[in-house]
Parts: C-alpha cells; sequence; structure tokens
C-alpha cells in the first residue's frame, strides 16, 4: 500500500482567488473572446480575482457575469485588478480603473467588461456552503 | 504506448497503467512547418475507462496521456493519480476538437510545480482544418476543446485545475468540480469558463482534505 504524505494548505493554491492571469499583462488581449460566468468559488482568499486590467484596455480580463462567491464573511471579500506585467519590452504605462481596486462586489460592477456589458452583472457573494452542500454539488454536477 | 502520425480512430479501453517509466500514453503528429492540413497526425483518439497510478517512475515530465499535434481526442471516464507533473497534458491546440469528461484526476504535480493535474499549451498555432465542419477551410483557428464534469483535485504543487497555459485558446471548461483550485488563463483566448465549482480552501470533507491513495 502507498500513502502518499498529507497535502498541506498552508501554501497556494489553497489561499489563492478564484480566477485570474498570472504573469500575463494587458497588451496580451489575454481575456478577449472569454469568458468567467455562472460559477462557484468558495475561498478563503480576501480577492475573489487577480486578473490585470488597464483604463483604457479591459482585454486581459474574460467577461465576467453571474458568479457566485462563497467566503466567511461575505462583507469582506474584496474585487480588484492590477497593473502590472511580465514582459517589460511591451508593457505600457497602465492605469487602474476606477472602482478595480480593493473594492466590494457592489463597486466592482460599476466597471465594465471587455465586450462594455456590466462587470460581474449577477454576480452574488454569499456565505461558506456547509460540507453537505458541497457534496450534493459535487454530485448534481458530475451526476454519480 | 506511443500513438505516432497517421493514425485515425485508435481506441484504448479499460486498461491498467501502473509505474509506467515515462508517459502511460503519448499521441504525437507531425506537420509541414505550421501547415498541418496533412495526413500525418492522430485524429480522434478515444482513451475510455483506464486507470493509471505512478506515471513517470524514471522520467519526470511525463503523464498519463500526453498529446503533441494531434486532434479530436475523447479521454472519458479515466482514473489518473500519483505522477509527478500533469497527468493530462494537450502540449498544443493544433486542429483542438477534444472532449475530455467524466474523468477524476488527482496527485498530479508531486515532485514539480507549476502544472496542474490538466495541462495545455499553445505556443505555435498550426493551420489545420479541424474548425470547418466540412473539413475543407485551412484555418489557424482550432475547434473548440470541450472540459466537462471532471472531478479534479488540485493537490501538492497543482496550481490549479484546468492549467491553461502559455497562450492556449478556445477551450470551454464546464460543469467541472474542482478542489484546490483557481481558474488558470495565461495569454491565448476564447476560453470559457462556466458552470464549475471551485473551491480553493480546505474543508473537513475527507475526500477533499486527504492527498492518499491506496495502492
Amino acid at each position: 500500500m502507498y500513502l502518499a504524505p498529507p497535502m498541506t494548505c498552508s501554501l497556494p493554491p489553497c489561499i489563492s482567488p478564484c480566477a485570474g492571469s498570472g504573469l500575463t499583462y494587458v497588451q496580451m488581449f489575454s481575456g478577449i473572446n472569454e469568458e468567467y460566468s455562472n460559477n462557484t468559488c468558495e475561498t478563503n482568499n480576501a480577492q475573489a480575482y487577480k486578473y490585470e486590467c488597464d483604463e483604457q484596455d479591459f482585454r486581459a480580463m474574460p467577461r465576467l457575469r453571474d458568479n457566485t462567491f462563497m467566503v466567511g464573511d461575505p462583507a469582506a471579500l474584496r474585487f480588484s485588478c492590477a497593473c502590472a506585467g511580465a514582459d517589460p519590452p511591451l508593457k505600457k504605462k497602465c492605469t487602474i480603473p476606477p472602482n478595480s481596486s480593493n473594492v466590494p462586489l457592489s463597486s466592482w460592477k460599476a466597471g465594465k467588461n471587455w465586450d462594455g456589458t456590466q462587470r460581474d452583472s449577477g454576480s452574488k457573494v454569499a456565505p461558506l456552503p456547509t460540507d453537505e452542500e458541497i457534496a450534493e454539488a459535487c454530485h448534481r454536477l458530475l451526476q454519480f | 504506448m506511443l500513438l505516432y502520425k497517421y493514425l485515425r480512430n485508435v481506441a484504448i479501453l479499460d486498461s491498467e497503467f501502473v509505474r509506467t517509466g515515462a508517459h502511460a500514453i503519448q499521441s504525437i503528429g507531425t506537420s509541414q512547418m505550421v501547415d498541418g492540413t496533412g495526413p500525418d497526425h492522430p485524429e480522434g483518439n478515444v482513451l475510455s475507462g483506464n486507470y493509471a497510478d505512478e506515471i513517470g517512475v524514471q522520467e519526470k515530465q511525463t503523464c498519463f496521456y500526453m498529446q503533441a499535434m494531434t486532434t479530436g481526442a475523447t479521454l472519458a471516464r479515466n482514473i489518473a493519480f500519483n505522477g509527478a507533473r500533469a497527468q493530462i497534458k494537450f502540449n498544443d491546440e493544433f486542429g483542438g476538437g477534444n472532449l475530455m469528461t467524466e474523468n477524476l484526476v488527482f496527485n498530479a504535480v508531486r515532485e514539480t510545480g507549476d502544472h496542474g493535474p490538466f495541462n495545455s499549451y499553445n505556443r505555435l498555432p498550426q493551420i489545420t482544418t479541424m474548425k470547418d465542419p466540412e473539413r475543407k477551410i485551412a484555418s489557424y483557428f482550432p475547434a473548440i476543446s470541450n472540459l466537462i464534469r471532471n472531478f479534479m483535485i488540485a493537490n501538492y504543487h497543482a496550481g490549479c485545475a484546468f492549467d491553461h497555459d502559455d497562450g492556449s485558446r478556445f477551450f470551454h471548461d464546464t460543469k467541472n468540480f474542482e478542489v484546490y483550485s483557481s481558474t488558470q488563463n495565461y495569454l491565448g483566448q476564447g476560453k470559457v469558463s462556466s458552470g464549475n465549482w471551485i473551491s480553493t480552501r480546505s474543508t473537513t470533507i475527507p475526500w477533499m482534505t486527504t492527498a492518499t491513495a491506496p495502492r
């Protein structure tokens, strides 16, 4: 019998955000024609996302809508996108859009997706599910 | 097992792969530079009901299934666990049109980092006819690959269940159950993540917290 060592949950991805575009940068259109929707994410992370963004160019983020974020303290969850970049030669001066830095969902929704629709329209923040609810969701999704 | 160049609709069913030195199953085609419209590639591979455990005993950049310049593959109801790196890897998009459904993958990325149980790259798009239902018009755009209702546990050093890396394009991840995962989106375009359950945290549910696998 082989017993692998138990995983430790003190490191990422256990505290990672629900979605992101790690190490990408706005100019490479990482989110164009992309969508993150109708997902349920349970997380202990303080931030929902880790995306890149620019006031003039939202193409680094997928279209965001109708997601549910389940967290221990729904009032504490924050939404941000950042001006970063992994490729200095292509990096341009970037400006974080309004309502895009460490804000609650209600403020985050004031922003727009790359296609001009409301950012995270229909999305909501909810308390963490019980273990029974997680197991039920697993059975429902995977149909077993 | 190596699937190489011109192959159509090869089926690998209900097989067991244990303690393989390198990849359990590797599918590789060829092209003329970026022109993949020729016949010399595997197309329509079907992997179903297979069981893979302890993959890559000697070579660590290895998987239960790795495909390169291969198109239209179906992976269904396979179980893959205990591996040094990603367990399922699409090295490039080629023609796309792949289906991955009802698989259980866990205990990947035990001896490396960065990857997930599933990993895709697309550093060099190639021309194929897969986007066109009549297979007449060649295009740099692939057909959509669907990853549906998979149970993926991104434990050990995995960063996310579906690691769409390095320009991956046209993946639709739908109704998957992803544990210890976030959604990775590194360059590329046309990816849709919808209807998934994503857990980035620990819980007290035993099968979500214990990375043990009897053998």
